[in-house]
This record gives structure tokens, sequence and C-alpha cells, in this order.
């Protein structure tokens, strides 16, 4: 039918698209493609053009200005969503800023939103064999935001950690005035250091309350995507990345697991950090002589892991209230990290409908995560 | 903060107790005039490089560094020294100013034993270094 060699690899111009579009749907064209046709005309994004297979087979005007002479800049990424698109025939827009692709251009890294949707479907049985499909991507330029929001994390960042330090240095200075380690104060001195410490205290407060607002809304803009994955895997691969810790305190591990596949539907990252949380509380009060037993459950309404350390000493497991802990509290400020990871990850899966709960016993400990939106499939 | 020594300790008496990294001179002078009017003998490194050094010459038993290093990072430096022999034992302790909640992970998931927000409450590190170094009266 149509050879795809008329379709120019540097630049496609919209008469020679017209031309080529024509050829391959027998001499009319849609209205739709016509709008499309315009459209690359006048697109001020560059757009990119794929066959079935899918290699390249043309560009706009925008796309040869950012690429021209550049080798192989298509990322896999970009290439794996032009497949997908072509096997499905349905379109794909990314929308969140957060999964931007990032393509080297002529002038530097540029960070895009792109668009995939087919020019062309391919017919049902190709001729000579060939898949025929067009197949077209607008990539949005959002690499002015990209610099913005990088440039504002790194100040954030730098901001959290410039204040930090002089506060710390500071506080230390008045803390070794006040309980008078290098030397005595008068009652005046004493007076003006309490004052001074009290002040730096209250600052101090604010300013934490102020980077954990920003914080927040960070984490609020999380990318959303959930998925479906096997708790097993999860747990085994939570296993793996603890392995040189489980090793060096010679842990034996007994697993105990459902018959069915416990899966679980959330944002995989999320699921991570909270098992991660779990694994370091529990190797943290893990004594001499401990096991763990690991026990998964599942039915429609619930899948859950329990982890339980058996030994004889468990006079530090996370405390019974830890759940019950405001997050900017004094108490929560004393409490060890491993404590703390652990509430922030009951903190960030109960909004989702699960839960995690410490239990203390004569001779182990038990931590129970509970995961949202639960089935159960049978194996 | 009178424990009593800690015979269980095979190191020397002589041996370092601290080593506190951090880039900020101010903090470093703060923190090795508490540790020392505290009973530790403590020093101070301005930056990773500084740091090794010191280690490999003196083996301390508690190391307390910042995240944020002119020349490393903080779980870049923790992997370095603890490959310094004598050092398997060593209680490292991150500090850090930043609030991302990644930090504490990172440095659990790094090989630190304990992690502490900057500003730090002093009591809360007094009752941690006591804990790992029994405390020995006129050691500074």
């Amino acid at each position: 039918m149509s050879d795809k060699g008329q379709i120019s690899d540097r630049n496609t111009s919209p008469p020679e698209l017209e031309q080529v579009l024509k050829q391959l749907t027998g001499g009319t064209l849609c209205p739709c493609n016509r709008a499309l046709i315009n459209f690359l005309e006048n697109s001020p994004d560059p757009v990119l053009l794929f066959d079935g297979n899918p290699e390249l087979i043309g560009r706009n005007e925008r796309a040869v200005e950012l690429w021209d002479g550049v080798e192989n800049f298509i990322p896999p990424r970009l290439l794996k969503e032009v497949a997908k698109v072509e096997s499905s025939g349905e379109s794909f827009h990314e929308e969140k800023k957060d999964r931007l692709i990032a393509i080297e251009a002529s002038n530097g890294r540029r960070y895009f939103l792109p668009t995939v949707f087919p020019l062309i479907d391919a017919p049902a049985e190709p001729e000579n064999g060939k898949n025929e499909s067009i197949i077209a991507c607008v990539l949005k330029d959002e690499t002015i935001w990209e610099r913005s929001e990088r440039i504002r994390r790194n100040l954030l960042s730098s901001i959290s950690h410039e204040l930090n330090t002089p506060l710390t240095s500071a506080r230390l200075a008045l803390y070794l005035l006040a309980e008078q380690q290098i030397g005595e104060l008068n009652s005046n001195q004493q007076e003006l250091v309490e004052r001074a410490k009290q002040d730096l205290d209250r600052e101090i407060v604010t300013i934490q309350n102020v980077l954990d607002m920003i914080r927040a809304e960070d984490d609020l803009s999380g990318t959303g995507d959930t998925e479906v994955f096997n708790l097993h895997e999860l747990i085994e691969e939570a296993i793996n990345d603890f392995e040189s810790q489980i090793r060096g305190l010679a842990l034996p591990i007994t697993r105990d697991y459902a018959s069915s596949s416990p899966q679980i539907e959330m944002e995989r990252e999320t699921a991570e950090l909270v098992m991660h949380q779990l694994f370091v509380s529990i190797l943290k009060y893990t004594g001499d002589d401990a096991e763990l037993r690991i026990v998964t459950s599942s039915d429609d309404d619930e899948c859950s892991v329990e982890l339980t350390t058996i030994n004889g000493d468990q006079e530090d497991f996370p405390p019974e209230d830890l759940f019950s802990v405001e997050l900017a509290s004094e108490r929560a400020r004393r409490l060890r990290c491993a404590d703390l990871g652990l509430r922030v990850a009951h903190e960030m899966i109960a909004p989702l409908g699960g839960a995690l709960s410490s239990e203390r016993f004569a001779k182990s400990g038990k931590l129970r995560l509970r995961f949202p939106h639960a089935s159960s499939i049978t194996r | 903060m009178n424990t009593p020594t800690n015979h269980s300790d095979p190191r020397s008496e002589t041996a370092l107790d601290v080593l506190f990294i951090d880039d900020s001179p101010n903090l470093c002078r703060a923190m090795e005039l508490w540790l020392k009017t505290s009973g530790y003998s403590a020093r101070i490194a301005l930056n990773a490089a500084a740091a090794e050094e010191i280690a490999s010459r003196e083996t301390p038993r508690l190391v307390i560094a910042d995240i944020g290093l002119p020349d490393a990072s903080g779980y870049d430096l923790r992997q370095r020294l603890k490959e310094i022999p004598g050092m398997a034992d060593t209680h490292f302790i991150a500090l850090s100013g930043q609030r991302d909640r990644s930090v504490p992970r990172h440095s659990i998931e790094a090989g630190f034993d304990t992690f502490i927000s900057k500003p730090p409450d002093f009591e809360e590190l007094a009752s941690i270094l006591e804990e790992c170094i029994p405390h020995r009266p006129g050691a500074a």
C-alpha cells in the first residue's frame, strides 16, 4: 500500500502527511484526520509520528528544532507507551507532573507530559504482513515547571538543614550555660539564659511546624497510582531487603502463609514503606536466640500479616499506647526512630482503611498489619 | 549518669568514646564542650575524610554523624566507618536537620542504629550516650 519512505524522518510537513494519509486511507481523509493535520501544523508542542513497530517516521517543525542532529533521543518509556497505544488502539494521556518524561534535546535535557493516540488504526489483516498503523505523540513541554519545582525542593531541603543546624548549636550552648556545665552563673545571668532558652524553644516549635506543613503538602501530592500485588511477594521482598541484618542476628524465620494468594490494591511504595517499618521495628527488638514468625491471612474482608518475635525479653517492645501518641507531641519526639517510624506507618495506612497494631506478651511481641481493600484469589 | 563501667566492652579503656561529625564548626565546638564536660572523651570532624582518619586511629565507641556532609553523605560514611577494624560494635547515630520523612528510613536502612532530628532533645541524647557508653568519671 504505502511507501513509508515518503514520510521524512527529518520533518513531516502537513501537506506531505496529508498525501501519505490519503494513500493509506484510500484517497479520502476523515474530518478527524484533517483536524489532526491542522493541529500538527499549528502545534507549538513537538509532535512525533511512529509506525506500528514502533519506529519514528516523522516529526513536526518544533520537534525538529529540539532534536536536530540528536540520535536515538526517544526514551524506552515513551516507546513502551506508543507500543501500548498501538496494540490497544486506546489513547494515552499523562496528567501527573511527577511522571514527566525526560528527553535529551540538542539544547539540554527537557521534560514532557506525553499524549499518545492512534492516527490511523492498523488494518485487521495488514497487507504483506506490514503493520500500517500510525501513532502520534504530542509532547507538552514542562521543562520550566520541572526546573522551578527542583529549585523549590532543593531550597526547602536547604532551608530545613540551614535552619536546624544553627538552632541546634544555639540550643546546646544555652543548655550548657543553663545547666552550668561550663561555669557557675549569677542569678541575673541564670534568668537571662532561661528566658533566652524559652524563646528559642518557642522559635524551634514554630519553625518545625512550618517545615512540617510544607512536608505534609509534599506528601499529599503523591502519585495516587494504585496497583494490585501479592502480599507474600511484598513480605519476601522485605526479607531480602533486610537480609544482611537478619543474617547478622542469625534470626530463624518461620512462615505460615495463607493458602490463598492474598492480593493488595494500593500504592506499592506506601505498602513497601509500611512493611519496611515493621521489619525495622521487629529487628530492633529482636534479642539473642529469638525467632521471627510470619503469619498471613486473607478472606474477602481482610488481608493481614502478623510478625511475632519470640524471646524472653520484650520489655522494650513498642509501647502499647504508641498508636495514640500525638505525632507533634514531646512524647513523639522522645520515641526512637523505629517506634516513630511505626507510628508514621500507621498514619499512612489508617486513612486507606488499614491498621497497624502492636501487642506485648510475656515472652513475645507481635506487630499486626491489616491492609486496606483486600481481596483473596485462590491459587 | 553514674552507671558502672561496662566490663563487657572488649576495647581499651583509652579508646575514644564519641566521634561527632558535622560541617558546622559552631555545632561541633558546642558538642565537643558538652561531651567533654559530661565526662566523655570526644573528637570532632567537619567532614567525612577527617572522620575516617580519626576513626581509623581511635576506634570510637559511638559515632554521631550529620547526614548532609560536604564530601560524602552520612549514609556512605556509615558504610566506610563500619569497615574499619575494631568498629563492628560501634553504635551509630544519624543526625539530620532535614524534615523529609524518608531521611529517618534511609538512615536506618543504611545501618544507623538510631536517628535523631535536629535540634535534638539533649536529655534524650544524654540517655542514649549513657546506654552506649556507661560513664567513666574523669575520662574527659
